[in-house]
């Protein structure tokens, strides 16, 4: 949800505050969330810790480079390829969020059955995170890019774990990698905000 | 045995009670975005409540023992129809009734913006605090039973089919979502909107299981559409007409009602960006005051406009010692302040106005209480109107312009805050050429002469709008109070304003004075420029603060 408002925003700046900008975002969202649920049985026959943890790294790397993209496409990409590429991002992101669920619930379910239900539970509660104390509290006093790296280097160290736990090295070091990457980034934020945005959003204005 | 539903009708119940639920949700936060003018606390809070609810009966719906899911699903459905398509409807009364009550002690989400402890100890709380209390208790509660849907769903769908239900439950959320934005809510009002969605939900019970129990309550809730057009437009009367306590002293709640009837209705516009209502608003000892809401929030009254768009587009000129010829306006469709512009006469060559809503503009045009007021000024050969977004026009236009008048809405939400961000005003200034000017309608106060210190809060919102215009790259900014309105001048460079102009003797203006002019020196804007206090699209500080106009 953090990665959806953070693309959400930085497109709003983009493409301009029009209803069908932000329905458009919205749809496409869910719907790949939807597809991603849908097939994942049909696209992986075998799932478990491992494939939840591929999800995570790929979700990091995508989420946190969400924001800077979007803005990245509609400075420098040629005409109409500017909100395909956009567009892609976002349903790249929801597609793999659309896995997240129905691994984590089938992992619960198969280490402890009946217990399927309590992980949709903590998703719920994990919302609240997202849709209240985000806007509320986090946004006003962290900046935008600084979460979306801080969520990012969160899905980075559960996939080191996981990988660690699966003894899969060479996927465990690349997580590392981005853990750490995504680490100095997010310190590093508050100098880099506003030259970036500079570069991404006025760079090549009035093409 | 467990009972077990066929693939089809399980997958059918995953999308429709999720299409079900999610505008159940939707229609009470923008009910809450309704009553609070658009704040994100508010919004934020009613989300919040649901998906606590939504979590607690998920959490709870493991201990239904497994054959019972079926039973359990239908009569909880049953309760959300119940309560989730009368919702809008119990809200909205339970809003007109509180505002009728204790209309001496009234108090609303435009003050409570950020309540505190001592607030609501306050017993002029209590009532506020009981109407924010029911409608969040509805919304918990429809959180509640809608949590069941899921689990009830997997256990009586065939094993292992997690995604597939979880997928259509945000295929069914997205056609909610997208279903209400596009084609519902700029159509119909909320009440309506939530009784439909009730019917909806009680049908595809059908699917669940053969009952007339549903068809009942859908006859029950269908039986109400007649009456919410009547509950509406006494809502609106009690929401516009109670804010300005000019019916204090009657005695007792009928006669309250009876007088609020006798007042014309409000008229109510929708589009998809917003509701556009004209009310004629009573004051006491005045005839009724034209005035326009725009989601709500207070735009410009009949009474008051002319001094503040007549300071706004001729201030900045005199201040600046030059009269701009290509002039560029952003938002302000309603055409008052485009009026106040052609004043300029044969100087002025051309007006570029960008307006977002549609709806506005061809109010403007065509409605007689605002043609009459807007002199018909958005239809002068001088103006050309683009219907649009004002930023990704700052943004991408190569134009520059001799002068910049912005009128958009307050920044009280994110969405609004970006138009008063560092990124924003930044590229405003590339559409300015040399020498050329901007003046912001904004949120800013001044302190004056022996009346006491500005309150901190105030300040802290001064100094957000200085910081974020300096940021930004302006080094000249002036701020202006007309009335217990403000705006701001900036300009990109140093340069020395006029402390105090006078009126030039051609200009037609009705309300504003040469004395006015003379007070300008004794306005102070007490602020702080500092990093922390920029506004940016990235690291956006909202000014949430009661509307300064009551």
């Amino acid at each position: 949800m953090v990665y959806e408002f953070l693309m959400a925003q930085s497109l709003a700046a983009a493409m301009g505050n029009t209803v069908a900008r932000y329905n458009t975002t919205i749809g496409c969202y869910v719907a790949a969330l939807g597809f991603g649920a849908l097939l994942l049985k049909r696209l992986h026959a075998v799932r478990g810790p491992l494939l939840l943890a591929k999800v995570e790294l790929g979700l990091a790397a995508l989420g946190a480079a969400g924001p800077i993209a979007v803005l990245a496409f509609d400075s420098y990409a040629p005409g109409p390829l500017a909100p395909l590429l956009s567009y892609g991002w976002i349903v790249a992101v929801g597609f793999l969020s659309g896995y997240e669920m129905p691994l984590v619930m089938e992992l619960a379910e198969s280490l402890k059955p009946g217990t399927a239900s309590r992980a949709l539970a903590w998703d719920y509660a994990g919302m609240i995170v997202g849709a209240v104390v985000f806007p509320l509290f986090l946004l006003p006093h962290a900046g935008l890019f600084r979460i979306g790296f801080v969520v990012a280097a969160g899905n980075a160290l559960l996939a080191v774990l996981w990988f660690l736990k699966s003894e899969r090295r060479g996927y465990a070091v690349l997580s590392f990698a981005a853990l750490v990457l995504f680490g100095v980034l997010a310190s590093l934020e508050g100098v880099i905000r506003d030259p970036l945005v500079d570069l991404l959003l006025m760079g090549a204005a009035g093409d | 045995m467990t009972e077990r539903l066929s693939p089809a009708r399980a997958r059918f119940l995953a999308a429709a009670l999720a299409t079900a639920s999610f505008a159940y949700q939707l229609l009470i936060a923008n009910g809450a975005a309704f009553f609070s003018g658009g704040r994100v606390f508010w919004h934020s809070v009613t989300v919040g409540v649901y998906l606590l609810g939504l979590g607690l009966g998920t959490w709870r719906s493991e201990k239904i023992p497994r054959p019972d899911a079926a039973t359990t699903l239908m009569r909880l459905e049953m309760r959300l129809v119940a309560l989730g398509g009368a919702a809008m409807l119990l809200i909205f009364a339970a809003h007109a009734a509180y505002r009728v009550w204790f209309h001496t002690r009234l108090l609303d989400t435009y003050v409570a913006t950020q309540p505190n402890l001592f607030q609501f100890i306050d017993a002029r709380w209590w009532p506020f605090a009981a109407f924010i209390g029911v409608m969040l208790a509805i919304t918990v509660v429809i959180g509640y039973w809608t949590g069941f849907e899921v689990p009830m769903l997997l256990i009586l769908s065939k094993n292992h089919e997690e995604g597939t239900i979880l997928g259509l439950n945000y295929l069914g959320a997205m056609a909610a979502t997208l279903g209400l934005a596009v084609f519902l809510l700029p159509r119909f009002d909320l009440v309506t909107l939530g009784l439909a969605v009730g019917i909806f939900n009680a049908l595809t019970l059908l699917v669940l299981r053969r009952s007339w129990k549903p068809l009942a309550l859908a006859l029950a809730l269908a039986l109400a559409l007649p009456w919410t057009g009547k509950l509406l437009d006494l809502h609106a009367m009690v929401f516009y007409y109670y804010r300005f306590a000019s019916l204090a002293g009657q005695a007792t709640v009928s006669e309250r009602f009876a007088i609020i009837q006798q007042r014309k209705k409000v008229e109510r516009h929708r589009s998809p960006y917003q509701r556009l209502d004209i009310a004629e608003v009573p004051w006491p000892g005045t005839p009724p005051v034209t005035t326009l809401f725009l989601d709500g929030r207070f735009q410009f009254d009949s009474w008051n406009e002319r001094f503040y768009h007549e300071t706004m587009a001729h201030l900045p000129p005199l201040l600046a010692g030059t009269t701009p010829k290509k002039v560029l306006v952003l938002g302000a469709g309603d055409g008052l302040l485009v009026r106040e512009l052609l004043k300029f006469g044969e100087g002025l060559a051309s007006i570029k106005m960008i307006e977002l809503d549609p709806k506005m503009v061809e109010l403007a045009r065509t409605h007689p209480a605002l043609t009459e007021l807007n002199e018909r000024s958005l239809d002068d050969p001088k103006v050309e109107l683009v219907v649009g977004d004002g930023f990704h026009f700052v943004r991408k236009s190569k134009e520059t312009f001799d002068a910049v008048f912005v009128d958009f809405p307050f920044p009280h939400n994110y969405d609004t805050g970006k138009l008063y961000s560092r990124e924003f005003y930044k590229a405003l200034i590339g559409r300015l050429a040399p020498g050329g000017f901007a003046v912001i309608d904004a949120p800013i106060f001044s302190e004056e002469e022996g009346f006491p210190a500005l309150p901190q809060e105030y300040r802290d919102v001064n100094s957000v709008m200085y910081s974020t215009l300096a940021a930004a790259g302006f080094k000249t900014v002036r701020g202006i109070a007309a009335n217990v309105y403000g705006f701001v001048m900036a300009i990109p460079e140093k340069r020395e304003l006029a402390l105090a102009p006078t009126l030039p003797p051609g200009l037609k203006v009705f309300a504003l004075k040469g004395a006015d002019l003379a007070d300008l020196q004794h306005q102070r804007f007490p602020h702080e420029v500092a990093p922390r206090h920029v506004n940016s699209i990235f690291r956006p500080r909202l000014l949430d603060l009661p509307d300064t106009h009551y």
